[in-house]
């Protein structure tokens, strides 16, 4: 418990001081190349600035005396002349120029308001032609500060320190560095830097810390300091002009110069291990690559290393092997740990210095066997299994329909037999066109399986029924083989509410913008009628018993003799028939409004006819002759 | 069941002897209209209800006919005076064949 209380605790160490590693170098192949192809340029400031990188390369210049001489430049920019004159100065081939390049230095030194930088170019070109002790130190200093009152940018401290290793004003610059430094940016609380960006950050490391070493005082920069300066540099690696790689080499070289320098550790080559190789290499140098002046071999320790599944460690102050003949390669050999594959971290110290990395190893994957087993839902009878070995096929095309479930049941096992289980598992069930990936789940005996029920995944296959293919997918950030595993094809059919393989499915989503189809009211279709005779013997039956009813009224001995003989009798009679009868014509043929104005006389007829006659009745009633 | 059987003739001889000739003619058109309902039912169960709304006017017809007829009787039975005061019989046939008017418009518009 307490091992493990402290191991935590030195991850923890380990993991806070992560910040003051670097994770690259700076690629001095790649600049070199760059300013190779710089020199060729026929741009006076390309020119310069290749030179001047391969001559901190420590890489032969070619004669480029006639290019220097060819070359095309401004004569009245100091800048293009001072390129001219340094270009030259570094070849090695000042006699090609023409003198007449003096004029526009000593031209601009005479000027009252000339700025920083046009003093520094004019100064230093007049020192690249052999004539540099025009600028006198004491007046020439405070007439720089009176300059620095009026445009403090730092590049402009960067000339003056410049100037001032010129002049020999060197304590000036140790006492107002540090203030400089304090000034540099910082982005994102990792790299440093100085506004104007590269060129003023090169400009003013590289003049700072000559100053200091000239003095032979420390260093003025922090740890912290040198560390995130060699940040931004490393994060400017990307430069592509001749220019850039000049500049980002002369910082690089002052800081890497400077010591302790900044320590970088980076894999070399692969970051896993397998059961084959079971090293791995790193490569631990300076910001430009080189091997680390005070570092001894024995120093470069794994100080702890950890399975990141479970916390498990696995080995501890494992001092690496220096290769032979590569200075900067630490060989760490884990073969201790290439028995169970996984993600390890590895907390590896160079100096005082400690780093993680993650190691993975690798390991082999293997699947025997899977079960397919074909069966009904509620389980009601025993499934149809088939085993298919790896990695052949399923022997004939399975049928599932949507009472089924189809189930896979297989274990992944590593090159020793033991079950594992992987990061992913999956099955495949598709077409060409649509497919549908569900996820193999593992039980507490590392046994995969998945159960396929034919009803419930309809709706990830768009409802169709057909021909399906199922595969397998096995795969882990620390396997060397995935397995792939094309099993065979299922029939799925999915029951009624199924289309057919390759129909296209409507989306109940889309938007019509044609005119739709006009729409006609449809009357039910009339459902086939009795037979002639049974409609007319029921007609018949209706009517039958119209005749029980006249007979019984001629039992009754029903007469017409109250029926008096008048107009009014007559009319009544005459007015309901009729309306009965047009009663009878609205149902065959006429329509209700125009039935209205037949009945409106033809009512008013009967009522008052009807009216009489009845008041007659009554009356003939109440007065018996 | 005896008495059922002594019964039903007893009735039936007061019914001849006593009920105004008036109530039979309206009992003799209630039995008529009531076979006819049945006829209309019988065959609608026999065939089918197609076309339904023809075999609902005719049943309405019958039906709303009955009742109609059931109405008159009794305005027009003398037992019932009393609760027709002044509504005369005649008065009574008149509401008669006004409400059949006015039934048999909506049979036939429903009929099709």
């Amino acid at each position: 418990m307490f091992l493990k209380a402290l191991c935590v605790l030195v991850v923890c160490l380990i993991g806070a001081s992560r910040g003051n590693i670097l994770q690259g170098t700076i690629d001095t192949n790649r600049l070199q190349s760059i300013l190779q192809d710089g020199i060729k340029s026929k741009d006076i400031t390309s020119l310069y600035f290749a030179i001047k990188g391969l001559k901190d390369l420590k890489v032969a210049v070619p004669d480029v005396c006639q290019d220097i001489k060819t070359a095309k430049y401004d004569g009245n920019s100091i800048e293009q002349v001072f390129y001219l004159t340094n270009a030259a100065e570094l070849a090695g081939c000042q006699n090609y120029l023409s003198p007449d390049v003096l004029k526009t230095p000593v031209q601009v030194l005479d000027k009252k308001d000339a700025t920083i930088p046009e003093i520094y170019h004019a100064v230093y070109s007049l020192k690249a032609l052999g004539k540099g002790t025009v600028y006198d130190k004491e007046d020439g200093l405070k007439n720089l500060i009176q300059l620095l009152k009026k445009d403090d940018s730092p590049i402009n401290y960067g000339y003056v320190f410049a100037l001032c290793e010129h002049m020999g004003c060197g304590p000036w610059t140790t006492t107002h560095a540090e203030g400089v430094l304090q000034a540099a940016d910082e982005t994102d609380s990792r790299a440093l830097s100085f506004d104007g960006g590269l060129p003023a950050t090169s400009l003013l490391l590289s003049t700072i810390l000559r100053s200091y070493k000239r003095q032979q005082k420390p260093s003025p920069l922090t740890e912290t300091q040198r560390y995130k300066f060699a940040e931004y540099l490393v994060s400017r690696r990307s430069v592509s002009s001749a220019r850039g790689a000049a500049l980002l080499l002369a910082a690089a070289a002052a800081l890497a110069d400077d010591q302790p320098s900044p320590i970088s550790i980076v894999f070399k080559g692969k970051k896993y291990i397998t059961s084959e190789s079971d090293s791995v290499e790193f490569s631990i140098t300076d910001l430009l690559g080189q091997p680390l002046r005070n570092l001894k071999p024995d120093e470069v320790v794994a100080q702890s290393g950890t399975r990141l599944a479970d916390d498990v460690v696995v080995l501890s102050k494992q001092v690496l092997k220096q290769k032979a003949g590569e200075p900067t390669t630490f060989v760490l050999n884990l073969s201790k740990i290439k028995a169970q594959y996984g993600l390890y971290k590895i907390a590896l110290s160079a100096g005082s210095k400690t780093t993680n990395v993650n190691v993975a190893v690798l390991g082999e994957i293997q699947v025997s066997s899977v079960e397919v087993g074909v069966g009904d839902v509620d389980g009601t009878t025993s499934p149809r299994v088939t085993t298919v070995a790896y990695p052949g096929k399923l022997p004939e095309k399975l049928q599932a329909d949507h009472m089924q479930k189809v189930t896979l049941k297989f274990s992944v096992r590593d090159k020793y037999n033991k079950p594992v289980s992987v990061a992913q598992a999956f099955v495949r069930v598709g077409t060409a066109e649509s497919e549908a990936i569900f996820v193999a789940e593992h039980d507490s005996s590392k046994a995969y399986k998945v159960d396929l029920n034919v009803g419930a995944i309809a709706k990830h296959l768009n409802h169709l029924s057909g021909t399906y293919s199922v595969e397998i997918y096995l795969g882990d950030s620390a396997v060397s083989n995935p397995i792939a595993w094309q099993l065979g094809e299922v029939v799925f059919n999915f029951g009624k509410d199924a289309n057919a393989v390759g129909e296209v499915v409507r989306s109940s989503s889309r938007v019509s913008r044609v005119a739709l189809p006009d729409m006609s009211h449809e009357f039910r279709a009339p459902e086939p009628r009795p037979p002639r005779l049974v409609s007319d013997v029921f007609a018949a039956l209706c009517a039958a018993p119209l005749l029980l009813l006249l007979l019984l009224w001629a039992r009754l001995r029903v007469n017409c003799g109250l029926l008096p003989a008048s107009l009014s009798a007559l009319l009544f009679h005459a007015s309901l028939g009729a309306s009965l009868a047009l009663y009878g014509v609205v149902w065959l043929q006429l329509t209700m409004f125009s039935a209205a104005r037949y009945m409106v006389p033809l009512g008013a007829l009967t009522f008052l006819s009807g009216h009489r006659l009845l008041r007659r009745l009554v009356r003939d009633k109440a007065t018996p002759r | 069941m005896t008495s059922l059987m002594s019964v039903i003739p007893k009735l039936y001889q007061e019914y001849t002897s006593k009920t105004p000739k008036k109530l039979k003619i309206i009992d003799a058109y209630l039995l008529y209209i009531f076979l006819t309902a049945v006829i209309q039912f019988v065959y609608c169960c026999l065939v089918g209800t197609f076309p339904f709304n023809s075999f609902l006017s005719g049943f309405i017809s019958t039906v709303s006919s009955f009742v109609l007829a059931v109405c008159l009787r009794l305005q027009v039975n003398p037992d019932n005076k009393n609760e027709f005061q002044g509504l005369s019989a005649e008065r009574g046939f008149a509401d008669f064949i006004f409400a059949h008017l006015v039934l048999h418009i909506v049979v036939i518009n429903f009929i099709g």
